[in-house]
């Protein structure tokens, strides 16, 4: 395989695995940075794709491995700490304002849902894979995709519905 | 689409239940204007998922990093730096018997050069022999010891 091939074969894929990455690491320069890592780890091991019958599942997989290996040597580092203050301090201003955009709304309580619900989430809602798709790129089973999945669709409505009041009946 | 049917469908849709084109007609019901009020929550969640997909990667995917051709550029200052020192330690040894070691051709003047040596190695050994003579004193102490005894 050569460059021009990989790009064209990585090109439909590379803003699912930005959104992903996106998703998870939540600033939009990690974002970045990591779906170039991930171009670069699929590039280098390019014999290896050739054996792998769906490369977008793949690419999935292993943006969203980085990712969570990103977010664990975080949580081992010192910046994380920063990082930390830096949030609570951006919420804390939110909640005194009281968000008005909506959908700004549903990203807060995105961000503060699991990383594997935010994944599943992200995959099914926004990239509207199937969940057979979902569970290869996961490594989980179908039926724990779909539960998870309707504890976030859930979750997300109840929070909506606590901040306003529609909905009541 | 009629109430009772979008009622269940959402039920469906919390329980994860709803397949890919049901939960399309879902969103597509969702993005027309006219909502019924409970509903509402369901309309930004809806809008959120459509609007999200819109973000696009900004670079453009690049196969050859930075990191990668530092590490090469280190490799090859390593390289460099090990023939270096090959080279210059080979030269230093070819060089060292032409002008550091005193070799003597006539076979007299190597005779009493090496005798000369070889005394002045017997005198430092001798006055380190000097030393150990208190030894002895241990001996006699030891022996006068057990001789009690």
């Amino acid at each position: 395989m050569n460059q021009n091939t990989f790009i064209s074969l990585i090109n439909p894929v590379k803003d699912k695995m930005y959104r992903l990455a996106l998703r998870l690491l939540i600033s939009k320069e990690s974002a970045e940075d990591a779906t170039q890592e991930v171009f670069l780890k699929l590039w280098h091991g390019n014999e290896k794709i050739k054996n792998y019958a769906n490369l977008e599942a793949f690419a999935m997989t292993v943006t969203r491995n980085y990712c969570l290996d990103q977010l664990k040597s975080k949580q081992n580092s010192n910046l994380k700490m920063i990082h930390n203050n830096y949030e609570s301090h951006e919420r804390s201003i939110h909640d005194q304002l009281e968000i008005t955009d909506e959908l700004e709304q549903v990203s807060q309580i995105i961000k503060s849902l699991p990383e594997q619900q935010k994944i599943i989430f992200q995959l099914r809602d926004i990239e509207q894979y199937e969940f057979e798709e979902i569970a290869e790129i996961t490594k989980m089973n179908e039926t724990a995709i779909r539960v998870a999945l309707s504890r976030v669709r859930k979750k997300i409505r109840e929070e909506l519905l606590k901040k306003h009041n529609y909905g009541i009946k | 689409m009629e109430l009772n049917k979008l009622e269940s469908l959402l039920k469906k849709y919390e329980e994860g239940k709803t397949t890919l084109a049901e939960e399309k007609q879902l969103q597509y019901y969702f993005s027309s204007a006219e909502i019924p009020a409970h509903l509402r929550s369901y309309k930004i969640i809806f809008a959120y998922s459509a609007n999200e997909k819109n973000r696009t990667y900004p670079g453009k995917p690049q196969l050859a990093s930075k990191k990668g051709q530092f590490f090469f550029i280190g490799i090859a200052a390593s390289i460099l730096l090990a023939i270096g020192i090959f080279a210059w330690q080979n030269d230093s040894r070819e060089e060292l018997p032409q002008y550091n070691v005193g070799t003597i051709e006539d076979p007299h003047e190597a005779y009493q050069k090496t005798k000369e040596a070889l005394q002045m190695m017997a005198a430092v050994f001798n006055a380190g022999r000097e030393d150990l003579e208190y030894l002895d004193e241990f001996n006699k102490t030891k022996n006068k010891f057990i001789k009690n005894q």
